[in-house]
């Protein structure tokens, strides 16, 4: 949580980014595709081109970004122990644990 | 008034058009260099009053990019060019504010003018590069190979995204912002367009740390261990 707090600019930075960055690579794309086509007179197959290769871009783009994310934001595995810091926090853990359980686990008693 | 001072020349010095932007940035990097003379121009060891804040405001900045770009010496070498790229972009923003903005001969506020706002972001692009460069030597070459060398294509236009993005976000904002004020006060001279002018004093400032903290993300990418 604390690591979070203190990335809050790089977070901020890249939800801005991600939005204006995705725009100008299918621009980029489009508008050098156009030029292209203008300068060698093939329209509209460069124009294409340079759409598919920007959308392919931002693709990528945003790809990289989640992926950068789970890294830096991957939840605690599943499978590892809680330590409880006090013994208020062992007796919530231990009612977590409780609560959890699945009753139809429980061994049947008859004289319950 | 407001579109016909935007393209004009104010004067010539010799073959060289000077515009009014470039005389309010001219005023820009007078008062900055003049505030940062006065705080240094008597250092003591033990610093007071306005070299004191600004050596509090230099370990800030020091520990606020070693923590967004990883590596210290890396922060440390150019936190002195994204602090200025900060204070010079909000110095800019908020000239728009003043009264008389883009009213007075020489007076236009500079990032709203995608002029400025390229320039910056290809000095940026330098930087990243250059910093890339002196970090993993050739190797830094690799980088626009991976993860394979089919995305070459998809690599290069992905850098030339950035410094297009840098250039219209600030840009389209600041001169968005200005525009709407400028609307408003016509349309309601009294008061409403206040609360704009409120909303833009937050704006402007987030648009200066949103273009510091992306090159400092930049030069953080290039400099990475990933490369």
């Amino acid at each position: 949580m604390s690591e979070k707090k203190q990335n809050w600019p790089k977070a901020l930075a890249n939800a801005i980014n991600l939005g204006t960055s995705v725009a100008a690579a299918i621009a980029i794309g489009l508008l050098g595709g156009r030029w292209l086509d203008d300068k060698f007179g093939t329209e509209p197959l460069i124009t294409i081109l340079g759409l598919l290769l920007g959308v392919a871009t931002a693709g990528k783009m945003m790809w990289e970004r989640l992926m950068a994310d789970n890294v830096e934001y991957s939840p605690p595995d599943a499978g590892e122990k809680k330590e409880p810091a006090s013994t208020e926090g062992k007796r919530l853990l231990e009612d977590e644990e409780e609560a959890s359980k699945d009753p139809e686990d429980e061994p049947w008693d008859p004289l319950f | 008034m407001i579109f016909g001072m935007w393209d004009s020349v104010l004067f010539h010095l010799g073959p060289i058009p000077v515009d009014h932007l470039v005389v309010t940035q001219w005023c820009i990097v007078v008062i900055l260099a003049l505030v940062a003379y006065s705080a240094t121009r008597d250092m003591q060891l033990v610093p007071r009053g306005l070299q004191n804040a600004f050596e509090a405001a230099v370990v800030w900045t020091y520990d606020f990019f070693t923590q967004l770009m990883d590596k210290e010496h890396i922060a440390k070498k150019y936190a002195p060019l994204l602090s200025t790229f900060f204070l010079f972009i909000l110095f800019s923003n908020y000239s728009g504010l003043i009264p008389g903005a883009a009213h007075i001969p020489g007076f236009q506020p500079p990032t709203s003018n995608w002029n400025v706002t390229i320039v910056l972001a290809v000095i940026t692009v330098f930087a990243v590069h250059i910093a890339g460069f002196q970090e993993h030597g050739l190797g830094y070459m690799n980088h626009f190979l991976s993860p394979n060398p089919a995305m070459l294509p998809l690599n290069l236009l992905e850098e030339i995204t950035h410094p297009l993005s840098l250039t219209l976000r600030l840009f389209g904002n600041i001169f968005g912002e200005e525009m709407i004020i400028a609307y408003m006060l016509f349309l309601v001279p009294f008061l409403v367009p206040f609360a704009l002018m409120a909303l833009s004093v937050l704006l402007a400032f987030i648009q200066a740390i949103v273009f510091t903290i992306l090159s400092a993300s930049y030069i953080a990418t290039a400099t990475g261990d990933d490369h």
